[in-house]
């Protein structure tokens, strides 16, 4: 055997095996290179055991030579299972997304609902929750609407078909969150800060800006020495913490049978900041809200009578609330139960 | 109602832009805005609390409250009346005033340019001399007024009545009315010749001459009247006619302006048409001493609002409105104009003097709620439902808010034989029963939801549902469904819930059922809390459902208590290391459930058997093998391998006794 040339060709050998894999070899094939050549079959063991038999003043150069060449195979070795050994710890692509069940969400009127009440939460409100089924005495004649008033038509209001009650009238679905004022007033003892959400109803052809079922939050506080500035206050506050923190208010007279004096509350349109766009028809405001002082009528519910205590009451259109914040054109789009729609929340 | 600036500007002085009266008009309440018009004029929206605003006048009003300037009421003359030489009958109730004026002689034709101009610029087309005055003065003053051909009138008599059953009348739209009882006609000695308060009839209107109907009108009856409004807005909605009439009467019109109104008109179809007013006929009930007061401390409109306006403006605001007010040491003596329906108390004049000094200086202050007696009454049921839904989306599960109001066809295929509440006046076919269950709006979801080519759906809805026990109330329900294309699966992820809820406390007691295979009512400590199922392919056909849907509801009025926080308690964890047992059996399933082995485990593992856990199922030759994993645990010391046994052993035997054949 001439062993420099069998060192030569190990040395090619080796050249060769770094040029043909430059990265990461396969386990099994790195397996197949190692018993290749340095197995008990392979070259190198060939090469020792030639080191062995040769004449001692060769031996010397010749086992430096074989140890070169042998540590060179075990450096590469080693390094390519190093190199396999961390690869194993990584995810080859991060970016692919993951096959398992997506998260359901609450619906984006739930979602407002909880956001809304949690405002009026931390301003001191408590939540609570009422009847769908209302009666004509706590839906209307409680909060002063009189029997002569518009809404109480069949076609303001939906009528049961249900024999009316002899005191509190014909049943009904109700058609604003504000009775839930009268039955707080008569189960508890005033001062309270309430807000109520909840599902109301009202015979209008179902179109792209009208439901006959949506759903309404009312808010109300009665307490000694409560002033219609305090409901400028509160309002506020809920629509610098709802749309944006410089968001602007303004209140416009309006007319509620069951608060006086009344307004109906605007904010400065958050999309032109003012200057007048197509949400806000140019004017620059868009109409949020109506509220006022509670009718001392509607006070006199309280058992323990009202003398001496005021209330503020308010009441909001959670589905228009979420179509301006969101941008949503169509209000159908809430109830079909559309998953493509619900995920996007 | 629509107004030209130069008509406002003859009862006030201002000097606004149409712009800047429509700004101020809405800051005020009265929503205005400019409208295209050959003269500069605004539109304004009424609230129905104020139909006073139905007229120039109402608005001039608000105007000078705004400007502080005097408002100028236009003069009316005092007319002289004769008899009128026709005969006038009004059935009680039917009006509280009625002027009937007669004028002979007058030439109907078209009127002078600034009349027809100021009608237009009101949004009102121009007919002919005598109509168009009736419409000048009805906008001016808010009073409803019409006119009648005397001529036609039969056997010169008007009878303000209540219609006959089935009475007929055709009115000046050429269209053929039939009448009930609860309609206000005016009548002559034959039929109907006007729609009291709302439209005339065809066969007395006013013609001019030449209109190839014989002579034109020259003998006019004049009326000014003020009608109920119940009366007036039941036969408008029947009737489906609204007219400018009909607006103002049943939002209510001013008892005062009757008279003003005929006498003005009168004047001025005897100036602008010709003719002479031979006389009228009166009726009036209207009793002008009774006054309303009302009381307004100077500090009120402080202590309700926070603003501080000044006495003296307070009392010029309300002047200007109309109000009569008296000082009475530091009180106002407000006397409330006959045109102010909506004034009685004095919250009221709160608003009115607030508004005109400008909500716009309200300042802000937050209220300290200190004192609630509700908080912290609904919290804890609230967290809980919020829990509830945050399994429900950690599972997957998409909220659903579906329609309360469920079809016939929908009720008679979910709830048959159920007694369901109807709305009397319903929209819509679909929309006709109040829903016992929110099941149909969801199944309903799938199937929007199906035909978009989303097929393995998940949804939910927590919602007051009608409840069975009596017809008026509600319960609060959650309902919820899950589509797969696999029967198995589609289950998995209804049971999955019903595991996270109860954690093995839920028991099945399977029920037949027409619309639910695989039914079973749920229990959960004994109480039936729910049900749940497969909706059969008879129903979910229905809906368009080719794909296995079940469903599970729970009566969240029953659930909610024991999943309170408050109901929950901690169990000691292990200190000594536990034993496990592994147990495998075939199991005849047409015969033997599940629950009813854990049952007989657990009644039959003794105290230290703690857990009793599925780990695996499998069917072979149409058999099913079960295998359960047993932990048994004691708290002081650690379980010998004889104790364990001897319960395992017990547990054998009772597995063995229920025909449970064990594989070793
Ligand atoms: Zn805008």
């Amino acid at each position: 055997m001439d062993w420099r040339e069998e060192v030569k060709r190990l040395e090619k050998a080796l050249e060769e095996l770094r040029s043909r894999y430059p990265a990461i070899i396969p386990s099994g094939e790195l397996e197949k290179i190692r018993t290749e050549f340095l197995g008990k079959k392979g070259p190198i063991k060939a090469l020792f055991d030639f080191v062995k038999k040769a004449p001692a003043e060769e031996r010397r150069e010749l086992g430096q030579f074989a140890n070169k060449i042998k540590r060179a195979f075990e450096e590469w070795i080693s390094e390519k299972r190093n190199l396999l050994q961390e690869a194993e710890e990584e995810i080859p692509d991060l970016s692919l997304p993951a096959f398992l069940p997506d998260l359901g969400r609450p619906h984006i009127i739930t979602q407002t609902i909880e956001e809304i009440v949690s405002i009026f939460e931390e301003l001191g409100f408590a939540l609570a929750t009422g009847p769908e089924i209302e009666q004509e005495f706590y839906n209307f004649s409680a909060l002063n609407i009189d029997i002569t008033h518009p809404s109480r038509d069949a076609f303001d209001t939906f009528y049961l078909d249900l024999p009316a009650d002899k005191e509190k009238g014909r049943y009904l679905l109700r058609s604003h969150t504000s009775p839930m004022q009268v039955r707080i007033m008569e189960a508890y003892e005033p001062p309270f800060a309430v807000v109520v959400p909840g599902r109301v109803y009202r015979p209008d052809a179902v179109d792209s800006s009208h439901s006959f079922m949506f759903h309404q939050i009312e808010g109300f506080a009665v307490d000694r020495g409560i002033k219609f500035y305090h409901l400028k206050a509160v309002l506020w506050e809920f629509a610098r913490r709802f749309f944006d923190r410089s968001v602007e208010l303004r209140f416009r007279p309006h007319y509620f049978p069951f608060t006086e004096p009344s307004a109906e509350v605007d904010v400065s349109c958050m999309f032109c900041k003012g200057k007048g766009c197509s949400v806000c028809k140019g004017t620059g405001w868009i109409e949020v809200l109506g509220c006022g002082m509670i009718h001392p009528k509607v006070l006199a519910n309280i058992p323990s009578g009202s003398e001496g205590l005021t209330g503020i009451a308010f009441g909001l259109g959670v589905e228009r609330m979420c179509m301006l914040r969101y941008g949503i054109p169509d209000i159908r789009l809430f109830y079909t139960g559309d998953v493509r729609f619900l995920r996007q929340f | 109602m629509r107004v030209s600036l130069d008509w406002l500007k003859e009862l006030v002085d201002f000097d606004w832009s149409a712009e800047e009266l429509a700004d101020r008009l809405t800051m005020a309440g009265l929503n205005a805005w400019v409208v295209p018009c050959e003269l500069p004029s605004i539109e304004v929206e009424i609230t129905s609390n104020r139909p006073d605003w139905l007229s120039v006048i109402g608005i001039g009003r608000e105007v000078s409250a705004l400007a502080r300037s005097r408002l100028r009421l236009p003069e009316v003359p005092d007319l002289e009346l004769k008899d009128g030489d026709f005969e006038l009958e009004v059935e009680e109730d039917c009006a509280l005033r009625y002027f009937g004026l007669r004028i002979d002689g007058v030439e109907v034709g078209p009127s002078p340019d600034w009349l027809q101009k100021r009608l237009l610029c009101c949004g009102i087309n121009p007919v002919n001399n005598v109509v168009d005055i009736t419409n000048y003065v009805m906008l001016l003053f808010g009073q409803p007024l019409h006119a009648f051909d005397f001529d036609r009138i039969n056997g010169g008599l008007l009878r303000v009545r209540r219609a006959r059953k089935g009475e007929k009348i055709e009115t000046i739209d050429h269209k053929e009315r039939i009448l009930s009882p609860e309609d206000i006609v005016i009548a002559d000695a034959v039929s109907p010749v006007a729609l009291a308060g709302i439209i005339g009839g065809l066969s007395s209107e006013i013609t001019p001459p030449l209109s190839g109907q014989g002579r034109g009108t020259t003998r006019i009856l004049l009326e000014s009247a003020l009608f109920p409004r119940v009366p007036i807005r039941r036969t408008r909605q029947r009737l489906g006619i609204s007219t400018e009439a009909s607006y103002r009467f049943e939002r209510g019109v001013d008892p005062v302006g009757v008279e003003k109104a005929c006498y003005l008109a009168g004047d001025m179809i005897v100036r602008l048409c010709g003719g002479r007013i031979v006389g009228a006929k009166v009726y009036d009930r209207y009793d002008p001493s009774q006054k309303r007061i009302v009381s307004l401390p100077f500090s009120t409109v402080e202590e309700l609002t926070g603003v501080k306006v000044p006495v003296k403006e307070q009392e010029e605001i309300l002047s200007h409105l109309g109000f009569k007010v008296k000082r009475i040491g530091k009180t106002f003596d407000v006397a409330v104009p006959s045109f102010r329906f909506d004034v009685g108390i004095p919250e009221d004049l709160v608003e009115e003097v607030l508004r005109i000094y400008g909500y716009d200086k309200l300042p802000s202050d937050l209220p300290c709620i200190k004192a609630n007696s509700l908080r912290g009454e609904f919290s804890p049921r609230e967290r809980t439902l919020r829990e509830i839904a945050q399994i429900l989306q950690a599972r997957g599960y998409f909220e659903c808010i579906s329609f309360s109001l469920i079809s016939g066809k929908q009720a008679e295929l979910l709830f048959p034989g159920e007694r369901l509440l109807k709305v009397s006046n319903t929209i819509s076919r679909d929309y006709t029963y109040l829903r016992p269950s929110a099941l149909p709006g969801l199944l309903s979801s799938l199937r929007y939801n199906a035909s978009r080519g989303v097929k393995e759906v998940k949804l939910y809805e927590i919602s007051q549902v009608l409840s069975g026990d009596t017809l008026c109330k509600e319960r609060l329900e959650l309902a919820l469904v899950s589509m797969a294309r696999d029967m198995g699966s589609a289950y998995a992820q209804v049971r999955v819930v019903l595991q996270d809820l109860f954690k093995g406390k839920e028991k099945f007691v399977p029920k037949k059922d027409r619309r639910f295979a695989s039914y079973a009512e749920v229990l959960v400590d004994g109480e039936r809390v729910g049900d749940v199922g497969k909706v059969r392919k008879r129903v979910s056909q229905e809906f368009d459902l080719k794909d296995p849907v079940f469903f599970l509801r729970l009566d969240l009025e029953k659930v909610l208590k024991p999943l309170l926080g408050s109901q929950k308690r901690y169990r000691p964890l292990p200190n000594f290391p536990a034993v496990e047992r592994d147990l495998s059996m075939w199991v005849d399933t047409s015969r033997i459930s599940h629950q009813d082995l854990v049952e007989e485990m657990q009644r039959r593992g003794g105290e230290f058997l703690k857990e009793v856990r599925l780990i695996d199922v499998f069917r072979k030759e149409g058999r099913y093998s079960y295998a359960y994993r047993l932990r048994f645990w004691a708290e002081d010391r650690t379980l010998t391998d004889e104790e364990v046994n001897r319960f395992v052993g017990e547990i054998m035997e009772g597995l063995k006794a229920l025909g449970v054949e064990l594989r070793i």
